[in-house]
């Protein structure tokens, strides 16, 4: 079995100076929790997780940061790496050192592919990462996180890209398939009949030819010797030959026109670049737009509505009021920044447009038109002088622009001056060719020279858009034949693989959310005849739901994607047990947290877990029920170093420590502030009625006494007694506890050292009865109207019968 | 689980008329996904060449070059 001895990281991200997480306590492999506030670097240790295993980091991606930034800022991409040590046979380390040479690639040594084929399965989970579970109602979004976790990634990117690519080929091969139809239709409308092969272009040239008295043609490939035997003829009538010209020109013309103005979307376009420029502070802050969006949701399920959940500062005021300020402000920003995106987009199109025109109609060779139309040519050249420098301009960033002045543009007067001018140009050059064709041997001579070139040309376009149909077809057949074997096989593997760990998943679902019993059997659905949906489905009662959405609350959604997290760790990391969980807390309501170190206690006691978090109670609560993991505090950031961090003790160890170092002060103080931690959590377990204090201030007497009578209303037999009796005797009178629950807090109260070690040590006897190894503390529930005393697993029951002997 | 390339190899098997187009295929697939701008561009190169077989059809003396040679 893979074990980590230790994790080191340098110059990586927030992390400057080496950051060393030491999974080995004495000499045994074990779990590490690093508590830090936000910004001190703690999720920098995730990001080079996930680098190490992927040489990316998704989120970073889709928020647009490149490779390139991953290394520290000071280190300028040198020294910057992931080390991370095992304690394995044939293991003995993985190191990805970032490589300035080829950024998407970092240098990887000692047994890397060996660790890495260990840990085929994403064994990270973060906060961001479950939120968008829950948040993204989007079916397709959904289905992406199963895949990362089912650990089809690949699969599914290959699903993605290819779909792109089918798309793209599809539209081309539609292309393709349209100037086919277009060329055949332009041959039937020549010749007059519905057949297009070589038979029949043959014999309609043959026609003309026969009609000019030139020799006949046998195959199509010779076609061109008709037309320049024509040409010879058209060459020799000066008004035939000019009337061709004309008629080709119009062509031309009719496929140049419509131009739609450019200088409204050009003006439209520069007063929106005006405002967004005003704005560009803002701008920088848009990223935080989403952010706002969700604290707008979360603020009202925190229990304290004052603290950020973007900054983690405490705000004095209306949090909830000020967030959906600054969400609205930087919402109508968004919307005119996408709007001169999308404006911006379609002008670059637009030029695009004209320029392809122009480039068309300036083909004109003939001396007449370019004669007649020369200032129409010459604006055309001043066009194209300046369009593609605009064109250039509209592919840049807002952030790389510093202005926009395109409107008063010499080509977009231009534009507009042309487009004024089609109706006069197209009348002189329909009056040119109506008075050319007065004569009509010329007219008939000039319409079967341009029947012959349309002709010629149509059936060569006809011929080539065959062949290529026929050649794309094949090729998008066979795509998407292959896509959708990709696509089944990714929807069966998905299936398989819920069935696989199905059972798990309930299991850890029930733990998260025992509470209700007509909520049960979670279960993933895929949506048949879609590419990439996958739906949730519970057991409501008796009822199947899709989508169990509506009857799930975000939170047990959220315990939903935990569970398949975790299940599917376990099932498919078998020889690597470990994973990551970064402030995945965080989602769940408070009651809720101390269900997930249970879940971990009770069903992963065999893994290695790295456990982040920015939640102090959390912490706490980890500390205590783990005593035997390493723990860290980052305790600030700064740029010059990185994290600071120092090793945390538990507060057991950290009163032990005190009343070692002879300080009853704080040894006293820090006792005082777990006994009121403890007693809080064992009167809600118990049930506990506290008398009410309306100034909300409480002494541990309020808690204790109270609690220690429910104790023994509950457990109280007749002629019998129970050694949590004693315990809490010995603990009331034994020691000073009732002068301590008064002036603990009180520095002026000298308590001497003995007195609070006489106070702890009880206490700790007191807890190894009412505290199991499945990091419960025991409580009070009747069922059936039999009343127990238990912790969550049933394995501490203090109405055992082993727990009394006889009264005194 | 199946990695992508054994998998592409499984199909291969199970699909013996569409093994010739899945090699051609793979020299475009890696574990970052598809390879759109390589394939777009090969695809494109073909359809040149089908452009260019079909033109020297037209070419007059196209047989009998071919002939004399």
């Amino acid at each position: 079995m893979l074990k980590i001895k230790k994790i080191t990281i340098e110059n990586f991200r927030g992390l400057r100076l080496p950051v060393s997480v030491d999974f080995v306590k004495g000499s045994k492999a074990t779990s590490v929790l690093i508590y830090g506030r936000n910004g001190t670097g703690k999720s920098s240790i995730v990001d080079a997780w996930e680098w190490l295993l992927n040489f990316k980091i998704e989120n970073l991606r889709r928020e647009g940061v490149s490779a390139a930034d991953f290394p520290h800022k000071a280190s300028g991409g040198n020294n910057s790496y992931i080390s991370v040590d095992f304690q394995h046979a044939s293991i003995n380390n993985a190191t990805t050192t970032f490589n300035p040479k080829k950024i998407t690639t970092p240098t990887i040594a000692g047994e890397y592919n060996e660790f890495k084929a260990l840990s085929k399965y994403p064994n990270y989970l973060r906060y961001t990462d479950l939120n968008e579970f829950i948040c993204n109602k989007q079916k397709a979004e959904r289905y992406e996180y199963i895949v990362k976790y089912f650990g089809l990634e690949k699969f599914s990117l290959l699903q993605d890209t290819m779909q792109a690519a089918i798309n793209k080929q599809t539209n081309n091969l539609q292309n393709l398939q349209s100037a086919f139809d277009a060329s055949s239709n332009t041959i039937n409308a020549i010749t007059g009949l519905t057949a297009v092969d070589e038979a029949t272009v043959v014999k309609f040239i043959n026609t003309i030819a026969a009609k000019h008295k030139i020799a006949a043609i046998t195959t199509f490939k010779e076609a061109e010797t008709v037309k320049t035997a024509l040409q010879k003829i058209v060459q020799k009538n000066p008004v035939t030959k000019e009337l061709t010209e004309w008629k080709a020109f119009q062509v031309r013309q009719n496929s140049f026109y419509p131009i739609t103005t450019a200088k409204a979307n050009c003006i439209a376009l520069e007063k929106l670049f005006t405002d967004l420029k005003q704005n560009e502070e803002s701008i920088k802050h848009l990223i935080l737009s989403s952010l706002y969006e969700l604290s707008i949701k979360i603020i009202p399920k925190l229990e304290d509505k004052s603290k950020c959940p973007v900054c983690d500062e405490t705000f004095e005021g209306d949090l909830l009021k000020h967030i959906t300020a600054k969400h609205t402000s930087l919402s109508a920003l968004t919307k005119k920044k996408t709007e001169f995106e999308a404006n911006k987009s379609l002008l670059e199109k637009q030029f695009d447009g004209i320029s392809r025109k122009i480039a068309a109609i300036e083909a004109e060779s003939s001396s007449v038109v370019l004669a007649a139309f020369q200032t129409f040519f010459d604006d055309l050249t001043a066009i194209n002088s300046t369009l593609p420098t605009l064109i250039a301009t509209l592919k840049k960033q807002l952030n790389d622009l510093t202005t926009l002045s395109i409107s008063n543009d010499i080509a977009i007067g231009k534009i507009d001056t042309t487009i004024s001018n089609e109706a006069a140009s197209k009348k002189f050059v329909a009056d040119k060719i109506a008075a050319l064709s007065k004569d009509e041997t010329t007219k008939t001579l000039a319409q079967d020279y341009t029947n012959i070139s349309n002709i010629i040309d149509n059936f060569k376009s006809h011929s080539i858009n065959k062949e290529k149909v026929a050649y794309l077809k094949n090729i998008t057949d066979n795509l998407q034949i292959f896509f959708n074997n990709l696509t089944t096989y990714i929807q069966t593997e998905i299936q398989n693989t819920f069935t696989t760990i199905s059972a798990d998943v309930v299991d850890y679902f029930n733990v998260l959310e025992n509470s209700n019993p007509d909520i049960k059997n979670p279960a993933l659905k895929l949506l048949t005849g879609k590419d990439k949906a996958v739906e949730l489905e519970i057991e409501f009662v008796t009822e199947k739901i899709t989508p169990a959405f509506k009857f799930l609350s975000e939170s047990q959604v959220n315990s939903f994607g935990l569970a398949v997290f975790l299940a599917s760790v376990k099932h498919f990391n078998k020889d690597f047990k470990f994973f990551i969980l970064d402030d995945v807390v965080n989602s769940f309501d408070s009651f809720k947290r101390p269900r997930v170190a249970k879940l971990i206690a009770s069903k992963f006691s065999d893994f290695q877990v790295l456990m982040i978090t920015h939640d102090q109670i959390f912490f706490d609560t980890v500390q205590r029920n783990f005593p035997e993991w390493q723990r860290y505090k980052f305790i600030a950031w700064d740029y010059a170093t990185g994290p600071k961090c120092k090793s945390s003790k538990n507060y057991l160890e950290e009163i032990q420590s005190y009343i070692d170092d002879d300080n009853p002060i704080t040894a006293g103080q820090t006792l005082g502030k777990y006994l009121e931690w403890i007693f809080g959590i064992l009167c809600e377990n118990m049930e506990t009625p506290i008398p009410y204090r309306v100034e909300n201030v409480y002494t541990l007497s309020d808690y204790y006494n109270p609690l220690a009578k429910r104790f023994r209303d509950k457990l109280k037999l007749p002629n019998s007694q129970h050694k949590l009796f004693g315990l809490l005797d010995e603990f009331e009178t034994g020691t000073i506890f009732r002068n301590y629950c008064v002036h603990w807090k009180n520095e002026a109260n000298q308590f001497t050292t003995e007195e609070i070690d006489t106070i702890f040590k009880k206490w700790i006897e007191i807890e190894q009865i009412i505290f199991c190894t499945c990091k419960s503390f025991v409580h009070y529930e009747k069922i059936s109207n039999i009343e127990y005393v238990r912790c969550d697993c049933g394995t501490t029951n203090l109405k055992e019968q082993s727990l009394y002997c006889a009264s005194p | 689980m199946t990695e992508l390339k054994g998998w592409i190899t499984e199909l291969k098997t199970k699909k013996p008329e569409l093994s010739d187009f899945i090699t051609r295929l793979e020299v475009f697939i890696s574990d970052t996904g598809f390879n759109i701008a390589k394939f777009e561009n090969a695809v494109e190169i073909g359809l040149q060449k089908k452009e260019e077989e079909v033109r020297n059809t037209f070419k007059v003396n196209a047989e009998n070059k071919e002939d004399n040679n």
